[in-house]
C-alpha cells in the first residue's frame, strides 16, 4: 500500500528473547479506522507497544508518515503524531487530570502552544473533575482521561488497546461514538485492538486478524457485518 | 522573661536543627524520590560547593554569588556523572549505591592529592546579635531562611511548573510519560543535576561555618540518610516533616545532655520511625490519601 500512514513488513518483536511478533506485516491509511482481533496472547498488546517503541522491533520495519522508524526511541515516534492509549490506561495516579492532559501536550514540538479544549470538548466528564487526582477517578473516566491525553497532543495516529476493557457498556459505547465522531470531523486514523464485538462492530471499517504473532486474515467492512464469522476469530 | 529567653533559645536550636537536616536532605530527596537513585556520593557533591564557594569568594567574589557558583558547578558535575555512570544502572540500585560509593571515595581522595588536607576558609559572615543572656548568629537565621527559601523553591519547580508536571509524570509512570513524547532521559539528567546543584548550595550556605576539609561531606551524609529515610520518598510530605521532627529531638536532647546525645536521639528516632513506617512519614500521609 503506497499511500498508508502506517506500515510493517515482517515486524519481530518479543520479551527477553522469547519470540511474540514473528512477522507482521500490515499496511495502515490516513483517516481509517482499523480494529485489530484475535485470541488472548496472540501477540495484540505486544504489537501495539512496538509499534510505539515501548518494545524494540528486533527485525522488520515500521514507517510511519513514509519515514522508517523502527529505530527511533518511544517519544520521538510519538512526537511524529502517534497517540498511544494502553491497555490499563497507565494515567498518571497522583497527578490531577488537568495535569494529566498536559503532559499529552509533549506529542507536539516542544513549546507549541496546545489547546486542552481538545479533551475537554470530547469528554466533558474530565472538565468537571479537572482537579480531581487521577488515580480516583473510576476506570471508564480513567479511559477517557487517557485518550483525552493524547487529543491534546492532537496526533495523526491513535494506537488504542483494548479500550473496553474494564468498562461498563454504556460508557464503552459512548467511547465508541465519541472517537467514531471525532474520526470524521478531524481525519484522525485509529488503530485499535479489541476483544468487544459491539465495540469492533461500532468502530471499525475493516479489522486484521492476529494468530501466533502474525496476521493470519483481513476482515472487510462487509466481514464485519457478519457476528458469527468475528465471533469465531475472537473465540479463545 | 528567662523563660522568654530559653523559649527563644530552643527555637533557635530547633531552627538551626530544621535547616541543617532540610539542606542536607534536599538534594538526596530529590534524587531519590524522583528517581529511586541512592546516591551515597551526595556528600562530595556538598564538599565541592563547599571548595568552589570558598575558592571564588577567597579570589574576590561576593559570598552569595560564591555560593551560587558552588551550586552551578557541583550541578553540572552531577549532570556528567549522570550521564557517565548513573544512567547506565537505572533500575540497579545495588549496583548504583556501590558505584556512587566509589564516585564518593575517588572524589574524597582525588581532592586530598590535588587540593591538601584542608584549604582556608572564609570567616562567618553577619556577626551575631544578643537576646537575653545568649548570643545568637545571625547567619544561622540566613541558614534557616535559605532553607525554607528551598523548600517553597522545590515546591514551586516540581508543582507549578511545565518541567515539574513532566517530572512527576516520569516519575509516576514513566514508560508511559515516554510513550506520550517525554524525553524522559533529558528528566531524569535534569533532576539529577538539580539534586547535585542543592547538595552544591548546601556546601556553599554552610562553607563559612565549617572547616574545608576533603570529608567535609560525611558532615552532612549520616543526617541526610537519616532524614531522606524518616521521610519516605515524598520531598515535601516527607523530607520537611521529618527535618521538623528530628530537629525536635535533636534540639531537646542537645539542649539537654549536649551534643553527643543529639546525634544518639537522631538514630533512635529512626530505628523506631522504620520499624513503625517501613515507607517513612510520606508513605504514612499518601497511603491515608489514596
Amino acid at each position: 500500500m503506497p499511500d498508508a500512514l502506517l506500515s510493517t513488513t515482517t515486524l519481530r518483536a518479543g520479551y527477553g528473547g522469547k519470540p511474540v511478533l514473528q512477522g507482521v506485516d500490515l499496511a495502515i491509511r490516513a483517516g481509517e479506522i482499523v480494529a485489530v482481533i484475535g485470541r488472548n496472547g496472540v501477540g495484540k498488546s505486544t504489537l501495539m507497544r512496538s509499534l510505539i517503541g515501548l518494545l524494540p522491533a528486533a527485525a522488520g520495519g515500521i514507517a510511519f508518515k513514509g519515514q522508517a522508524v523502527e529505530r527511533l526511541a518511544a517519544h520521538k515516534r510519538a512526537r511524529l503524531g502517534i497517540g498511544y492509549v494502553p491497555q490499563g490506561r497507565d494515567v498518571f495516579p497522583r497527578m490531577s487530570v488537568a495535569d494529566n492532559l498536559t503532559v499529552g501536550a509533549s506529542l507536539l514540538p516542544p513549546g507549541t502552544p496546545f489547546d486542552i479544549e481538545a479533551a475537554y470538548g470530547p469528554f466533558p466528564i474530565l472538565r468537571e473533575r479537572r482537579a480531581q487526582r487521577a488515580g480516583t477517578l473510576s476506570g471508564g473516566q480513567q479511559q477517557q482521561l487517557a485518550i483525552g491525553r493524547v487529543l491534546v497532543g492532537s496526533p495523526s495516529l491513535i494506537l488504542l488497546d483494548e479500550p473496553s476493557e474494564g468498562i461498563q457498556p454504556s460508557v464503552v459505547q459512548e467511547i465508541g461514538r465519541t472517537l467514531v465522531d471525532l474520526n470524521r470531523r478531524t481525519g484522525v486514523t485509529v488503530v485499535f485492538v479489541e476483544q468487544n464485538l459491539d465495540l469492533i462492530r461500532a468502530m471499525a471499517q475493516r479489522s486484521y486478524v492476529m494468530d501466533k504473532g502474525r496476521i493470519v486474515a483481513e476482515l472487510t467492512a462487509r466481514d464485519l457485518d457478519d457476528r458469527d464469522l468475528v465471533r469465531r476469530h475472537l473465540a479463545v | 522573661m528567662a523563660l522568654l529567653d530559653s523559649a527563644f533559645a530552643f527555637l533557635y536550636q530547633l531552627g538551626d536543627a530544621f535547616a541543617f537536616l532540610v539542606l542536607a536532605a534536599c538534594g538526596l530527596a530529590v534524587v531519590f524520590g524522583m528517581m529511586g537513585v541512592i546516591n551515597l556520593a551526595h556528600g562530595e557533591f556538598i564538599m565541592c560547593g563547599a571548595y568552589v564557594t570558598v575558592a571564588t569568594t577567597r579570589a574576590g567574589l561576593p559570598l552569595p554569588l560564591g555560593i551560587l557558583a558552588g551550586s552551578l558547578v557541583a550541578g553540572a558535575i552531577g549532570m556528567v556523572l549522570e550521564r557517565l555512570v548513573i544512567r547506565h544502572l537505572y533500575g540497579r540500585p545495588l549496583d548504583t549505591i556501590v558505584a556512587t560509593w566509589g564516585v564518593s571515595l575517588a572524589a574524597t581522595q582525588g581532592t586530598l592529592i590535588l587540593l591538601g588536607s584542608s584549604m582556608p576558609g572564609v570567616g562567618t559572615p553577619l556577626g551575631s546579635f544578643t537576646l537575653g543572656s545568649y548570643s545568637y548568629s545571625t547567619y544561622r537565621v540566613v541558614l534557616m531562611l535559605a532553607a525554607l527559601g528551598v523548600l517553597a523553591g522545590l515546591y514551586l519547580a516540581f508543582n507549578a511548573t511545565r518541567f515539574g508536571t513532566l517530572a512527576r509524570a516520569t516519575i509516576q509512570v514513566p514508560h508511559m510519560a515516554e510513550a506520550l513524547g517525554v524525553d524522559t532521559r533529558k528528566v531524569y539528567a535534569l533532576t539529577f543535576g538539580i539534586g547535585a546543584a542543592l547538595a552544591g548550595l548546601t556546601g556553599g550556605l554552610y562553607a563559612p561555618t565549617m572547616t574545608i576539609v576533603p570529608t567535609m561531606g560525611t558532615t552532612f551524609i549520616m543526617e541526610a540518610f537519616v532524614t531522606v529515610v524518616v521521610g519516605g520518598a515524598d520531598i515535601f510530605l516527607g523530607t520537611a516533616p521529618a527535618a521538623l521532627v528530628l530537629g525536635a529531638v535533636r534540639a531537646v536532647l542537645t539542649s539537654w545532655q549536649g551534643q553527643l546525645f543529639g546525634q544518639i536521639g537522631l538514630l533512635v528516632a529512626v530505628i523506631l520511625v522504620i520499624r513503625v513506617l517501613p515507607r517513612g512519614i510520606s508513605g504514612l500521609i499518601l497511603r491515608e490519601r489514596a
